[in-house]
């Protein structure tokens, strides 16, 4: 692709360390490999499960990311969504293109260390990153945050990856880049700005167990200075798995848990000028589902209707040394929880208007400097509020950071002023450098907050408009080993954090009192070890892939409550202390095959331990082009063991389960200039 | 007067026992209504029964005692938590009270009851406690488990309290019972059941708690709800109080006008004192010690009064007149 010459300029110049074409120097007799772990060696490429797309099945997608890999987008966010001296792992979209028919909870399992609380098929799924509460995770779509403003927190399990361009998991905290929540880690979602000309369409079909289909749909055309992307996607399931609910009693039918959703994510870009570019998104979404009884609940007749409205407008400039970015959005959600069981309905709702102006400035050869300022303005109304309550915010962002031959370092604050009050200053400081050739090092200190939800401010009873953010300190520090040895090429990396959260906001009972409120009763100490490990060898004949990993996290309530019961230096429930993965993929010719294995140690729940488990999958895919066409034909067998667990007390996950698909897709695309 | 004294004075030659029933019939509702709100009272009275209600303005919630006359006895969930799982209330009347306990409930007793004893009451689980027991819940389990065999119990423990002191004695009452080796014999309590109240003795009060085997972090899972009925009292002013509990004293001047002497056999240490009007409704309660306390009758309009008062166990009831 050609890149604009100040950005091809500033490319050259920046040093070696940084510049994603490293990606190919290194693995260049395996370039296809696609996920991009971020290492003190910036985008060092390590490993790519799914890089057998990338040439094949992938082919729609090849030009799409690895031309756009040294585009100049590369710098516009880097200081945020790659901060210094920090650890975060990118799935683009070659990654992403062969796992279309999932959803992020899905690709969060497998691709990364964030342990996923899935409440079953088909229902919610949260996260804990490094020890934190399902609200300590931010997700950011093109820079703006997704959480609901009522709950703090995102349902991953409808987020379709057929809707993302680029995901990256950023481990750790990151408030002062992506302020409130961020503070066990961050999900960016990213989507690229793609000026083709031609037209490119691609179709996904796909179905499975369970009464289980998929069905997607992707559009791109344009003619170099205009363009759009269409993507429809439509998917339903029956979930009735069966499972074994105890060894002594005949197998049960999960029951009332279908779901059926859709959504269209339209974007428009424009290129005005060469250096200047708007991008308008819409999605829309709407969510029906089913909430199936606990195994200890004889029924449940309860529904949950989500509908959703995310517009976005960007903007952004490139001028001489300086980039300049506006983003405006207008987020509208809700959720209507019905249970004619018990007779009750409830409709949910809230708005939330952004606007955020943010500029990139280049200072001499080595350095850059980023600032942004951002409004917020939330407005929610559920039965359960006594009003529709309203929040406004107020957000400053710095970043400085300076690049040498071998290292860099990042300088990072943020404020924010949230109806009227401060929240405490959040500075971070981050530095990473090659210090052999075999050898990175990297550390990072940051300050991290969460505010408290609408819920926690107004629910009727027990809200508490008094609350303070929960906000504490982390630490991270880490090294990378890595090597080639003629096909072969290595990675280990291990990275130790530590981080204290004050002011942990936790529902419980005052003296007195009969019902539970928030309350910034509790301090929480996380800290733990991950270690990764990946290999990756080329043959003639195709190449092998080993990635694998073990996440040693304890994290503990450091001061005792009586109701809910938590004694000091329990475990936060939740959180696995062990968790071992490991993915084997190796692809001959055309096909390709992929063995997923992970153990999860027990875990405390809220009523019983949910005891360890080990599942497995496997996926197998032939894909191949065909002139200007190329398609691919693919079967997932999950939980290949048939082991009966649970990651959420009372909540059974399906059996052995199979889906079968297939996707073909066309381009008649000349031209792709991409950007974020 | 001259009817007054002879009441008394027949009440206490013949060793009556005054019975009242306080059957929740007097707040006269409308079809289908619940009641969680007992205003600046602070509690519903019926008869010689005074359940304290505390309800939140802000949060619209409540917990303590509520009246109510509703008949779902079907609809599982917490938005039918004021109904009784009978569908009625007892011995086929319409109005019961129903307890939403927040560490312990608790049921006063008042006027010629004050200081009695609690015969009995008729007890039965609310239709959401009941349903959250039988089928489980978002939260709640099903009793008996996965597999039918889990010992579960949803239990209610009566206690008194009697001179500020609460007993040790107590009174379980299963609400729902899965212990039971032979499944077939489980069972959650649906109808009204009569619970014997007597071994308690005299009492100023009762205390109420609910105790399941359903508990997690948050604490007892199953709805913390029961619903009682035809609560039995037995006056103080009995043969038992009178003659097998008798506490010899003196007041004096009588008729008095300002203040009223009471003269004990040994010092007073601490004992009750309550003065009590014609209807029997409390109108003055105090603690005294000394060889000769002095009330103050200033406040109290002219008239007949019985005084009661009672220390280390026992009971003596005398009157005097205001003048």
């Amino acid at each position: 692709m050609k890149a604009p010459p100040i950005a091809a300029r500033l490319l050259r110049r920046r040093p070696s360390i940084l510049k994603s074409g490293s990606v190919h120097r290194i693995f260049h007799t395996i370039s296809r490999f696609s996920i991009r772990s971020k290492t003190a060696a910036g985008n060092f490429c390590l490993l790519a499960l799914c890089g057998f797309g990338a040439n094949l099945n992938g082919l729609h997608a090849q030009a799409d990311t690895l031309l756009a890999l040294p585009s100049p987008e590369i710098t516009a966010q880097h200081l945020r969504r790659q901060p210094a001296g920090a650890q975060s792992t990118t799935l683009d979209s070659t990654c992403l293109a062969l796992h279309q028919t999932e959803n992020v909870a899905d690709a969060l399992w497998k691709k990364s260390g964030m342990y996923v609380k899935s409440y079953g098929l088909g229902s919610l799924a949260t996260t804990s990153a490094r020890g934190g509460s399902a609200g300590q995770t931010a997700i950011v779509w093109n820079g703006l945050p997704l959480q609901s403003p009522m709950l703090g927190q995102l349902d991953f399990s409808l987020l379709p990856l057929v809707f993302v361009d680029e995901m990256t998991l950023q481990y750790g905290g990151n408030s002062a880049g992506w302020g409130s929540g961020a503070i066990g880690g961050a999900v960016l979602l990213e989507n690229k700005s793609q000026f083709i000309t031609g037209l490119s369409a691609r179709l996904n079909v796909a179905a499975g167990s369970f009464g289980w289909q998929h069905h997607a749909t992707t559009l791109r055309y344009g003619n170099g200075r205009w363009a759009g992307s269409t993507r429809i996607f439509f998917e339903k399931a029956n979930n009735d798995f069966t499972f074994q609910i105890h060894p002594d009693l005949p197998e049960t039918k999960q029951e009332h848990a279908a779901l059926q959703q859709q959504g269209v994510l339209q974007e428009f870009f424009l290129k005005t000028r060469p250096n200047e570019e708007f991008a308008l998104r819409v999605w829309l979404q709407d969510i029906a589902r089913q909430i199936p009884p606990t195994i200890v609940q004889n029924r449940s007749q309860a529904t949950q209707a989500d509908a959703l409205l995310r517009t976005t407008l960007h903007w952004k400039k490139t001028s001489g040394l300086l980039t300049l970015q506006t983003r405006a959005a207008f987020f509208t959600e809700t959720l209507d929880y019905r249970d004619p069981l018990i007779g009750q309905a409830s409709l949910s709702k809230f708005h939330t208007w952004m606007g955020e102006a943010e500029a990139t400035r280049w200072l001499g050869r080595q350095s850059r400097l980023q600032g942004s300022v951002m409004q917020t303005y939330t407005r929610a109304s559920t039965p359960a509020y006594e009003a529709s309550p309203r929040q406004t915010r107020t957000a400053v962002f710095l970043a400085m950071r300076r690049e040498g031959h071998r290292w860099q370092a990042q300088l990072d604050g943020r404020m924010e002023w949230v109806d009227g009050r401060w929240v405490p200053f959040t500075p971070s400081v981050g530095a990473e450098a090659e210090a052999l050739r075999f050898l990175e090092i990297k550390g990072k200190i940051a300050r991290n907050y969460r505010l408290p939800t609408f819920n926690d401010l107004y629910w009727r009873p027990g809200g508490n408009p008094e609350l303070l953010p929960e906000s504490g300190w982390s630490q991270d520090v880490g090294l990378v080993f890595h090597g080639k040895a003629k096909q072969l090429r290595w990675s280990y990396s291990a990275t130790g954090f530590h981080r204290r959260i004050r002011n942990w906001l936790l529902w419980a009972r005052k003296d007195g009192q009969f019902f539970f409120s928030p309350q910034n009763i509790a301090e929480v100490w996380s800290r733990g070890i991950e270690s990764r490990l990946d290999v990756a060898s080329a043959f003639s004949f195709g190449e092998i892939i080993l990635t694998g990993g073990h996440d040693w996290v304890r994290s503990t309530n450091e001061l005792a409550v009586s109701n809910p019961r938590i004694e000091q230096g329990a475990q936060l429930f939740y959180v696995p202390t062990h968790r071992v993965f490991a993915e084997v993929s190796v692809r001959v010719k055309h096909f390709q095959i992929t063995g997923f294995q992970q153990f999860t140690e027990k875990v405390t729940g809220i009523n019983e331990d949910v005891p360890s488990f080990s599942i497995g999958s496997l996926r197998i895919q032939y894909a191949r082009p065909f002139g200007d066409w190329n398609g691919a034909i693919f079967l997932h067998i999950e939980n290949l063991w048939d082991a009966d667990y649970q990651v959420i007390e009372r909540r059974p996950m399906p059996g052995r389960h199979f889906r079968l698909g297939f996707n073909a897709g066309f381009s008649t695309r000349k031209h792709t200039n991409s950007s974020s | 007067m001259q009817h007054l004294l002879t009441s008394v004075a027949l009440l206490l030659a013949f060793g009556a026992h005054a019975q009242t029933v306080a059957n929740f019939e007097n707040f006269n509702l409308p079809p289908n209504t619940f009641v969680n709100n007992a205003g600046a009272a602070g509690a519903f009275t019926s008869a010689d029964i005074e359940l304290p209600n505390n309800y939140n303005a802000q949060w619209m919630s409540w917990d303590g005692w509520a009246i109510s006359n509703r008949t779902d006895d079907t609809t599982p969930g917490f938005l039918n938590e004021s109904s009784a799982a009978a569908g009625k209330g007892a011995n086929g009347s319409a109005t019961y009270a129903v307890s939403y306990v927040f560490g312990a409930s608790i049921m006063r007793l008042t006027g010629a009851t004050a200081g009695g004893k609690v015969l009995g009451l008729y007890v039965t689980n609310n239709t959401y406690a009941y349903f959250s027991m039988k089928d489980g819940d978002a939260f709640a389990k099903k009793f008996g488990g996965i597999t039918g065999n889990d010992p579960d119990f949803f239990l209610l423990t009566v206690k008194k309290y009697l001179n500020g002191q609460l007993g040790t004695d107590s009174v379980n009452f299963y609400l729902a019972d899965y212990r039971f080796a032979n499944n077939a014999q489980d069972y959650i309590v649906k109808d009204w059941a009569w619970l014997d109240l007597s071994s308690l003795g005299n009492a100023d009060s009762l205390q109420f708690t609910l105790t399941s085997s359903d508990v997690g972090a948050f604490g007892m899972n199953t709805p913390a709800y029961f619903c009682v009925d035809d609560v039995t009292t037995e006056d103080v002013l009995s043969q038992d109080d009178v003659v097998l509990n008798a506490l010899s004293f003196d007041v004096f001047p009588n008729p008095t006008s300002d203040f009223l002497n009471v003269r004990l056999a040994e010092d007073a240490d601490n004992a009750i004192v309550q003065i009590f009007d014609l209807q029997g409704k409390l109108v003055s309660e105090k603690t005294i010690s000394g060889p000769q306390p002095r009330l103050d009758t200033r406040p109290l309009p002219a008239g007949a009064y019985f005084i009661r008062v009672g220390q280390g166990g026992k009971i003596g009831v005398g009157k005097f007149i205001k003048e």
